[in-house]
């Protein structure tokens, strides 16, 4: 731990000075070619430091598949998290913050964000939740769609939609082959999968369990985040939430009522809720910072 | 986490108003301008009012009472109704040219209806709470032309006055040949009833109240006379008797058988003896018969002269027996006489019964025809006090005038108005819309449900393709109201007016100037 201490000091340190540095570094850090990186704005930044610290985990990522994205992309598809220039990111930072404090104070890995209604962006926030997550040097993020009606995850990241959740349950256990990596350090995906069958139940069935298990087991260190479907539709979400340590709820301001709130937290009743995030928020949008009492 | 129970969220309306400004910047001044355009193109309504004063009757009522008593308020509510008829209104109409395009189009019911709306009847009242008296009334009317206006106001002004006259004396002279047909009703019963008494009387002449004293005068006569009559009889009775008994004397004195008359009678008594035992045919009583009647005869003619004194006593005595006769008849008469009078004292006071009743009732009649007779008369009087308009009468105090200011559309309200709808339309619409959104608004309000304020608020991300359109979206709006702006002013410089005028012509309109 000392040796990742000092490490990350080092790296924010060298940050400040390099940020226009972007020459990937030859050493083990293996970096990622295909990525695009913009030498004549300004404005462009990388997204990750190339001159992480030498940590044990390596970020090349061997098994997994990578499909980087540039970050002009992510910006047009609003993932914005990355971006540190981005005033929009600061609130999925303090979140991030919130969420993992809450998860380590109570050894909680998996987290699940659903909200009351679809269309409410519970997606992009757990997209950019990961992100942000995946931006703190000591932690990886496995980011999973478990919203397996519509699937949403890939289009963020502009990945073309290949097997993931709904091919596990249909037999394919091949959960590394399954994985994706876009480009960010320490952040992995797993796609709901482009099977055609309906998806009625789906999270109720026994392969869901084992997949989480298998998840939980093999991917110990990750902290795992599920995007449920939302919670109104039907109740696959609370038959799902057992699986998780912990739960999050987005709420759409203008669209979500009273009513409709209620119904859910009534459904997150019995499990750990570590809170709820206002969406599409005017008073965010006029740069009002929020501080929890 | 705790819930909370509030009833519903309640509405941020500040908020609302702020997001939905630009709707707000966009609709709000298009509806001001199309508000004051319609205001200021309100074509203008004039309205001319004469004034009609209620002169109360010049000649006390004590003197002469006016047969019209009714409220003058309800009097011209009736002179009204009679004025605006569909008749009289359409060929005011026509005679105006009033409504002459719409001729068409309009059915005559609702041409008579705006001919109605567009008249003026307003009493002019005076008093205490209690009694509202209408001393005067203004008639007037409304139209786009103030000529017009002021012309069809005296039209009807006149109209009302005539009117006024017309039933009035109508009135009038109706109460007099009324009273004067019942007059004449009860006259011809008068009549009757005067016959009726007159052969009422005729029938019963001989029994008449008022020959009562006449015929106890008479019957008083008539006893005394039958009294005089008994006392005389008497008188005469006696002295019949007296004569007689002289006679009686007299012819007893020579009452001396003469030998003829011995005979006569030994015959008489032989014959009577012989008759009880033989018939009559006996010849014995047949010579007897013989003898007697020859003897008979001869002693009648062989009187023995008489004395005179006996011949003036059978006189005397014959005359007083047909004196007596006489008198007995009279006294039959009289007493027939006196019978009769009783009978008709008798009938006198049931006669009188009758006629009482009759009288009253001609009295009665009486009464009742003079009574009639005299209303006539007060009638009469009347219908003069109306025939030279000295009974209570409408007189125009100040005729209709040409009015040179419209009194519709107020325009300077009206453009308040617009003003006031314009702003508060959109504004009332986006709060309705606040007012049913339930959805959540705000970290207050999600704190509210939920008990806990969220973790973080995430403001709305868009992307670069939304940046670009709401932008050009907003280009291309300010851009095209600009350009419509411009249009107009200038499309109504050229074609219309110039702006110049047009705003003192404006200006106008609003009296400012």
């Amino acid at each position: 731990m000392e040796r990742l201490k000092k490490a990350i000091e080092k790296a924010k340190a060298e940050q400040k000075t390099s940020e226009l540095e972007v020459t990937p570094s030859q050493n083990e850090l293996e970096v990622y070619p295909e990525q695009e990186v913009k030498l004549s704005s300004e404005k462009t930044q990388p997204m990750v430091s190339r001159d992480t610290a030498k940590v044990q985990d390596s970020w090349t990522y061997r098994e997994t598949r990578v499909e980087p994205v540039s970050q002009e992309t992510l910006r047009q598809n609003r993932v914005i998290a990355g971006d540190k220039s981005d005033a929009r990111s600061n609130p999925f930072h303090m979140l991030r913050t919130q969420v993992l404090q809450k998860m380590r104070d109570n050894g909680w890995r998996t987290l699940a964000i659903s909200a009351p209604t679809p269309k409410a962006g519970k997606s992009l926030v757990s997209v950019n939740l990961a992100i942000s997550i995946a931006m703190d040097v000591n932690q990886t993020v496995l980011l999973v769609d478990m919203d397996l009606r519509r699937p949403s995850i890939h289009k963020y990241f502009s990945i073309s939609p290949s097997e993931g959740v709904q091919d596990y349950v249909n037999g394919k256990h091949d959960l590394p082959k399954m994985l994706i990596n876009p480009g960010i350090d320490r952040l992995v995906l797993l796609p709901g999968g482009n099977s055609t069958l309906h998806s009625a139940e789906l999270l109720s069935t026994p392969q869901i369990a084992d997949l989480v298990k298998e998840l939980r087991e093999r991917y110990e260190s990750r902290i795992i985040i599920f995007d449920m479907p939302p919670m109104l539709v039907a109740d696959d979400v609370m038959v799902f939430l057992p699986y998780v340590d912990c739960s999050l709820l987005v709420v759409e301001e203008g669209s979500n009522t009273k009513e409709e709130i209620q119904k859910s937290l009534f459904m997150l009743e019995n499990f750990p809720l570590i809170g709820t995030v206002l969406n599409k928020a005017e008073e965010a949008s006029q740069n009002l910072v929020y501080y929890q009492d | 986490m705790e819930y909370e129970d509030s009833n519903t969220v309640s509405p941020n309306y500040l908020a609302m108003l702020l997001r939905h400004k630009w709707f707000l910047v966009i609709s709000i001044p298009p509806l001001i301008f199309i508000s004051s355009v319609i205001v200021v193109l309100l074509p203008p309504v004039y309205q001319s009012i004469g004034v009609v004063l209620v002169e109360t009757q010049q000649i006390p009522q004590d003197f002469v009472r006016a047969t019209i008593n009714s409220v003058v308020s309800e009097r011209i509510e009736i002179i009204k109704q009679r004025v605006m008829t569909r008749q009289r209104l359409s060929a005011i109409a026509d005679k105006y040219g009033l409504f002459a395009d719409k001729k068409d189009s309009y059915p005559v019911s609702r041409i008579m209806q705006e001919m109605r709306d567009s008249t003026v009847v307003d009493l002019v009242n005076t008093g205490g709470n209690r009694s509202l008296v209408t001393i005067a009334f203004k008639v007037g009317f409304e139209a786009r032309n103030p000529s017009v206006a002021q012309a069809v106001a005296n039209d009807l002004i006149t109209l009302f006055l005539s009117e006024n006259i017309r039933s009035r004396t109508e009135s009038a002279s109706e109460t007099t040949e009324f009273l004067e047909s019942e007059a004449d009703k009860l006259k011809t019963q008068l009549d009757a009833t005067e016959t009726l008494i007159v052969e009422f009387k005729q029938g019963n002449k001989d029994s008449l109240p008022e020959h009562l004293t006449l015929y106890m005068d008479i019957l008083g006569r008539s006893e005394k006379q039958f009294q005089d009559l008994e006392r005389e009889q008497r008188s005469l009775e006696e002295q019949q008797e007296l004569l007689e008994v002289q006679l009686a004397s007299i012819q007893d004195s020579s009452l001396e058988e003469t030998p003829g008359q011995k005979k006569l009678s030994a015959l008489k008594e032989q014959y009577a003896s012989l008759n009880l035992n033989y018939q009559s045919n006996y010849p014995t009583l047949l010579e007897l018969e013989r003898q007697i009647e020859g003897l008979e005869a001869s002693s009648a003619s062989a009187i023995v002269p008489v004395s005179m004194f006996e011949i003036e006593v059978e006189t005397k005595l014959v005359a007083s027996r047909s004196q007596l006769e006489a008198l007995l008849k009279q006294k039959e008469k009289s007493l027939q006489k006196m019978e009769d009078l009783e009978a008709q004292i008798i009938r006198v006071p049931e006669i009188e019964r009758g006629l009482l009743a009759l009288n009253r009732d001609h009295e009665n009649t009486r009464t009742r025809y003079e009574s009639t007779v005299s209303k006539r008369m007060e009638a009469e009087m009347a219908e003069s006090l109306e025939q030279s308009r000295k009974a209570e009468r409408f007189s125009i105090i100040e005729p209709p005038i040409l009015p040179d200011k419209p009194i519709k559309p107020k325009r300077a309200q009206l453009l308040m108005a617009g003003l006031g709808a314009s702003i508060f339309g959109p504004f009332g619409l986006v709060l309705l819309l606040g007012m049913t959104d339930q959805s959540v608004r705000g970290s207050k309000e999600l704190r509210a449900i939920i008990g806990e304020a969220p973790l973080v608020m995430v403001p709305y991300i868009s992307n670069s393709s939304e940046d670009r359109i709401q932008r050009r979206i907003f280009i291309y709006l300010a851009v095209a109201l600009v350009l419509c702006g411009l249009g107009a002013l200038a499309g109504v410089h050229f074609l219309y007016q110039p702006l110049d005028l047009l705003v003192y012509r404006v200006l106008g309109r609003f009296e400012f100037l």
